[in-house]
């Protein structure tokens, strides 16, 4: 039987040495990495794809949140919050049944975490589907701290919608709509993109806006001679591509100029491939 | 013929009320006898004066010859009228005084009720720092991280540590507990009760916590409020050093200036260099700073100084300036 890989990330040492020592007693669990800080957390899991993380809330730089913000729908662990206090983020995954364990830590919780993960990998539940459920969660607890906000809507196309077929680099702004604000994303800034269930993650001048849209009405406002897709459910400006990374079984990982990297699934490695050609023709 | 007399002596009655209106004025703050005496004898006066006018005048339009064997009859009735008149200015006189005096006891009586309001009002205001403060005391987030780290500490075999932190917690919140925010306590004391959360922290966080205190001997017995650094302390961990990836320091200063203490607390920052614009704002440290300056206010009503700026290290630095206090007898 193969070990369920995990990651762990707390900023404290101690909180690290614990869960380490819990889950080392665990059988079904291989630790492949600690990390420090959110940071170290979308690095290691984009690097070593593991199974499962456990992942403090509370850390400086990324928190928790932002690490799935960022981190690609399609390469997403499961993942089991670790936090000390946060009664928002609890009410609200309470409601979306995500993992969560409180601090101080005991080892009945470890252990029904680590349960209830490995019957999610026996049922090959889909791992894409952990990501809308956080989004969907974290649009719940945003809605709990801004309350009477808007909700997060479906964009609407800036001009004149009957306009189906705009000339090259006239394609229309991207509006996000926040609870706080209406965002108008030029949609060259954006780097990337990905889906997580009814939300759109868009990544652009290291910001994550999320957006409630559907992967087919996004992709029709961006330009198709700049944004491909390279998975599922990922969409990247290939403008952005600085490297690419060959990988196993024929798929590849793209690092672009914020040093992010992106998984190219076999399925589109066509697209990266006629990406690499046409730039070499110049 | 007698129409123009009664128009003529109504016009002079009018006239002659004048001198008694003028002579009652002046003798409304007389003593009572006097005043009732006085004022009878003016009654009579002008009404004798009144009823000459009235005969005289009569005597001019009908010439009438033998009238003044009526004088008694055309006096009494003349007296009869001015003392009607009397009695309305008196009673028109002491209906206004009434008012007034009605309007100052419903104005004095909203002027108590507001006075009982402001009262009310900062009390509560009171109430509500002390809470904050007791929140600020039992954070949970710092004793549940606080009870992990032991739980770890006792999970590695490292009984010893696990120890220490266990009484520098114990003793934490047994000064934070029995320390009344209203009192007074010397310097030294109010640090090392500081000291004690920040070696807590100081485990929790390992390398990433740098403390650099330097506190003047003079200034160890100075009086402070008690727990008066704590909370901004705990902004510091909290904006600071927990924001961080490389951690931070955090440093306190404490020395005396002429009759002042003066404390200079900064820490690192995020990194970040706060823009002067945002130093009010305090990167959302808003409360708690808030609280410390209505304490303050409470302590020393405006013999203060509390003041924002840029930190050498990159952060924040709040200085506080207090007038220098002792403990009398000692």
């Amino acid at each position: 039987m193969t070990k369920i890989r995990t990651i762990i990330a707390d900023d404290e040492p101690l909180a690290l040495n614990l869960i380490r020592s819990y889950l080392d007693r665990q059988p079904t669990i291989e630790v492949i990495a600690e990390c420090k800080n959110g940071r170290e957390a979308i690095d290691q899991v984009t690097r070593l794809q593991p199974d499962l993380i456990f992942l403090d809330i509370q850390m400086p730089g990324l928190t928790g949140f932002d690490v799935i913000k960022q981190l690609q729908t399609d390469i997403m662990p499961l993942v089991v919050f670790v936090t000390a206090y946060d009664r928002f983020a609890l009410d609200a995954f309470d409601v979306h049944a995500v993992d969560y364990i409180l601090k101080p830590l005991e080892e009945a919780g470890i252990e029904r975490a680590v349960s209830r993960c490995a019957e999610r990998l026996g049922n090959q539940a889909d791992s894409s589907q952990v990501k809308p459920q956080i989004i969907n969660a974290l649009d719940d607890i945003d809605a709990q701290q801004h309350p009477g906000g808007e909700d997060i809507s479906a964009s609407e196309p800036l001009g004149d919608a009957s306009n189906t077929t705009p000339e090259p680099g006239q394609y229309q702004k991207i509006v996000v709509k926040d609870r706080s604000a209406i965002t108008l994303l030029d949609q060259y800034d954006i780097d990337w993109v990905d889906a997580a269930g009814d939300y759109m993650c868009i990544h652009a001048n290291n910001v994550t806006h999320i957006m409630r849209s559907t992967m087919k009405q996004l992709i029709e406002q961006l330009d198709p001679s700049v944004f491909k897709r390279v998975h599922r459910s990922t969409v990247v400006n290939l403008s952005r591509i600085e490297k690419i990374i060959p990988h196993t079984k024929g798929e590849y990982f793209l690092e672009l100029c914020n040093q992010e990297r992106i998984k190219v699934s076999r399925n589109y490695r066509s697209t990266i491939l006629a990406f690499i050609e046409e730039t070499s023709k110049g | 013929m007698h129409i123009s007399h009664t128009v003529l002596q109504g016009i002079m009655g009018l006239v002659l009320s004048l001198p008694l209106h003028f002579v009652f004025n002046i003798l409304w703050d007389a003593p009572q006898v006097l005043r009732a005496v006085l004022s009878l004898l003016m009654v009579a006066f002008i009404a004798s004066v009144w009823t000459l006018l009235r005969m005289l005048t009569f005597i001019w339009i009908t010439g009438e010859e033998n009238l003044w064997a009526d004088f008694g009859g055309w006096y009494f009735a003349a007296v009869y009228v001015f003392l009607c008149w009397t009695a309305l200015y008196h009673g028109i006189r002491y209906f206004q005084l009434l008012q007034l005096e009605h309007q100052k006891k419903v104005e004095a009586e909203a002027a108590i009720s507001d006075e009982l309001l402001k009262r009310l009002i900062a009390e509560s205001e009171a109430k509500e720092a002390q809470l904050k403060m007791l929140r600020y005391q039992l954070n949970p987030h710092f004793l549940f991280n606080t009870l992990n780290a032991i739980n770890s500490l006792v999970s590695a075999k490292e009984p010893e540590r696990a120890q220490k932190i266990i009484v520098q917690l114990s003793q934490f919140l047994r000064y934070s507990l029995d320390n009344n925010p209203e009192m007074k306590i010397p310097l030294d004391r109010e640090i090392s009760a500081l000291l004690l959360y920040l070696e807590i922290e100081k485990t929790r966080f390992a390398d990433r916590l740098t403390l650099d205190f330097d506190i003047a001997d003079e200034a160890k017995e100075a009086l402070v409020p008690s727990l008066l650094l704590q909370p901004l302390v705990e902004n510091s961990m909290k904006y600071a050093i927990a924001k961080s990836e490389h951690g931070g320091t955090i440093r306190l200063r404490c020395f005396l200036e002429k009759s002042y203490l003066v404390l200079e607390l900064s820490d690192s920052g995020t990194g970040a260099k706060l823009q002067s614009s945002k130093i009010k704002s305090a990167d959302g440290r808003g409360i708690g700073l808030r609280n410390t300056v209505d304490r303050l206010k409470a302590f020393y009503t405006k013999d203060y100084d509390f003041d924002l700026s840029n930190s050498e290290l990159g952060g924040l630095k709040t200085t506080i300036r207090l007038p220098h206090q002792v403990i009398e007898d000692k």
